[in-house]
């Protein structure tokens, strides 16, 4: 039997998503829970107790200003009480049949993912993100509204591109960035580097961080 | 009341700014960088200090400072801000030993360098010295010992708090449009927080009714309370209105109360040595260091490039992380904004006061809590020696 699915989380970023896995699962119980947390990191599971395990399914959505580490702190928790996460995937997004998906990937309507990409675990495609052939995008990464991404580029983990960004083609851009001046960006871009408008250069978190 | 020791033509032209260059940055001790970026075999950091371009690496385990510039065509041996490579020219391959000699020429031939010239070839080397994580560097060819700079209580604070240092550290660089001399006057006034950061950093403050600080002292310290290291030591007083002033005492430290509520991170740190005080070194001539609970650190340091600007280095850090606790650089990002805003909130101002400063006949007064900015200003004219006649 087909499990149902919940979507939960801590944030305002549940309706959308909610809406998102009505639609990409219309044969299937979807239901939404908020997750509260008073300080972003750590969460209250308690309400998770009425949705067990070996009968729901979780789609985690989360809505955050820096770089993923509240999801993957999220995730981390569920997954020890035995949940499994899906994707929602809308229904009008192009996802090419070669594309290789993580778990829990949220594909925003109007996406385009071309052939050849790879995209990790926990991966947030916002509306009308592009990615062009043989994209290699890590886990816990966001692509905000109308970020597209060119051939051959490749975005490590727990990165966030900003709404109406670009990447060049065969970008690179390491683990733990947060490019969040709406621009387009080229060449290679250091793990942990992160474009602000408070600030007039990048500024490095200097020992690199695990991918 | 005090009358103010230095003339606004010292904050805004040229001449002044050309004799501060030679006569306190060029023989001073000037921080330029933290082991932390420092660890690695051949890691480095490059820097610009009194308009010389300074290289500093750890060459097999031991940290040098060289001009950044090859022997040869004086091009730089290091091109990126920091990161790790060989001592190696990257125009024409010239490669260095560790003491800054010359190690090999490719094509070695065609230059035509006799043995006995060959042997004379090296990088200029500057004096260096660490203090805990703080590297220091003097670009004087006969450094004074950096004692005669740094108190001992300075000195031995910063060796006590470093190994509660995280070794990840975010840093950033951007230009301010002020003399450098208003940036450390402005961290020895602790009365603007109140009035400049009055959304910022003074909620984290307690003050009593006539504008100080008012906190009751924690007894959480890892540091300074009864039975840890700095018990002894001694904060800054106040400074003598008059007379001369060591050097030694132009820098200052403090230490105040503050109130402790747990940050979301706080969980997250194995030993923080500070909770429930914020402390400040402001170490002459351009470095402003300090901790908020011994949580996170900032480290300021304001380079003058022109008489009206200068280029700021902005560090900060945690207190070491657990070890079971991964890489948090949104964290590091986040204090790194609030850090950035507190001291946008102070750059708007300074920057205003430059431009005034340029058609003012004087500076003002002075109320005697700003003693230590006078004395500041004591020690610079003696420095400058003569400097009148640069304001002629």
């Amino acid at each position: 039997m087909t499990k149902h699915l919940l979507v939960a989380g801590p944030d305002g970023s549940l309706r959308d998503v909610f809406a998102l896995a009505s639609e990409a699962y219309p044969g299937r119980k979807v239901e939404l829970l908020h997750i509260p947390s008073r300080d972003y990191y750590y969460f209250d599971l308690e309400p998770l107790a009425a949705y067990p395990a070996n009968e729901w399914d979780l789609c985690l959505a989360v809505n955050e200003f820096y770089i993923n580490d509240v999801r993957r702190a999220l995730h981390e928790r569920v997954v020890s009480l035995g949940y499994q996460c899906v994707s929602a995937i809308s229904p009008r997004a192009h996802v090419d049949a070669s594309v290789a998906l993580g778990d829990n990937v949220v594909i925003h309507a109007g996406s385009f993912v071309g052939a050849g990409g790879q995209i990790g675990d926990l991966v947030v495609l916002r509306p009308n993100v592009v990615l062009a052939e043989e994209v290699a995008v890590g886990s816990y990464v966001t692509l905000e509204a109308n970020v597209a991404v060119r051939e051959k580029s490749k975005i490590g983990n727990f990165t966030t591109v900003c709404a109406n960004s670009s990447l060049a083609r065969g970008t690179r851009v390491g683990a733990h960035c947060y490019l969040n001046l709406p621009q387009q960006y080229s060449g290679d871009i250091i793990a942990c580097t992160f474009y602000s408008p408070a600030f007039e250069n990048p500024v490095r978190v200097l020992e690199p961080a695990p991918a | 009341m005090i009358e103010p020791a230095l003339p606004p033509a010292c904050y805004t032209e040229q001449k002044w700014f050309d004799l501060e260059q030679e006569r306190i940055f060029g023989r001073l001790w000037l921080f330029a960088g933290l082991t932390q970026q420092l660890r690695e075999d051949n890691s480095f950091v490059v820097r610009e200090l009194a308009g010389v371009p300074v290289l500093v690496q750890n060459l097999g385990g031991e940290l040098r400072a060289f001009r950044n510039a090859c022997a040869h065509r004086g091009m730089p041996l290091q091109t990126a801000d920091c990161g790790s490579r060989r001592l190696i020219c990257p125009y024409h391959g010239w490669v260095y030993n560790h003491d800054g000699s010359l190690r090999g020429i490719p094509n070695a031939a065609i230059y035509n360098i006799c043995d006995e010239a060959r042997q004379r070839i090296r990088l200029q080397s500057y004096a260096l010295r660490t203090i805990g994580n703080f590297v220091f560097v003097n670009l004087a060819s006969e450094p004074m010992p950096i004692e005669e700079q740094f108190s001992e209580d300075l000195m031995r604070l910063l060796e006590e708090v470093s190994p509660y240092f995280d070794s990840a550290v975010s840093y950033a660089r951007f230009g301010c449009n002020y003399n450098w001399k208003l940036n450390f006057e402005n961290v020895l006034d602790w009365n603007h927080a109140q009035f400049v950061h009055a959304q910022s950093f003074a909620p984290l403050l307690q003050f009593d009714n006539g504008g100080t600080f008012s906190a009751v002292e924690s007894n959480q310290s890892k540091l300074f309370i009864p039975g840890t290291p700095l018990a002894d030591i001694r904060f800054s007083g106040d400074a003598p209105l008059s007379g001369p002033i060591s050097l030694r005492d132009v820098s200052r430290i403090g230490r105040s109360a503050m109130p402790y509520t747990p940050r979301w991170f706080s969980p997250l740190l194995e030993a923080p040595p500070d909770r429930g005080a914020f402390f400040a070194c402001n170490i002459f001539p351009n470095v402003n260091f300090g901790s908020i609970h011994g949580e996170s650190f900032y480290l300021q340091q304001y380079v003058p490039t022109a008489p009206d600007r200068i280029e700021y280095h902005s560090w900060v850090f945690t207190s070491r992380l657990r070890k079971e606790v991964p890489a948090q650089p949104h964290l590091l990002w986040g204090i790194h904004h609030a850090e950035k805003r507190v001291i946008d909130e102070d750059a708007v101002l300074l920057c205003t006061l430059q431009k005034a400063l340029a058609s003012a006949s004087s500076v003002g007064l002075m109320g005697d809590h700003e003693a230590p900015l006078h004395a500041m200003g004591r020690w610079y004219l003696k420095a400058l020696d003569g400097a009148g006649k640069a304001g002629q």
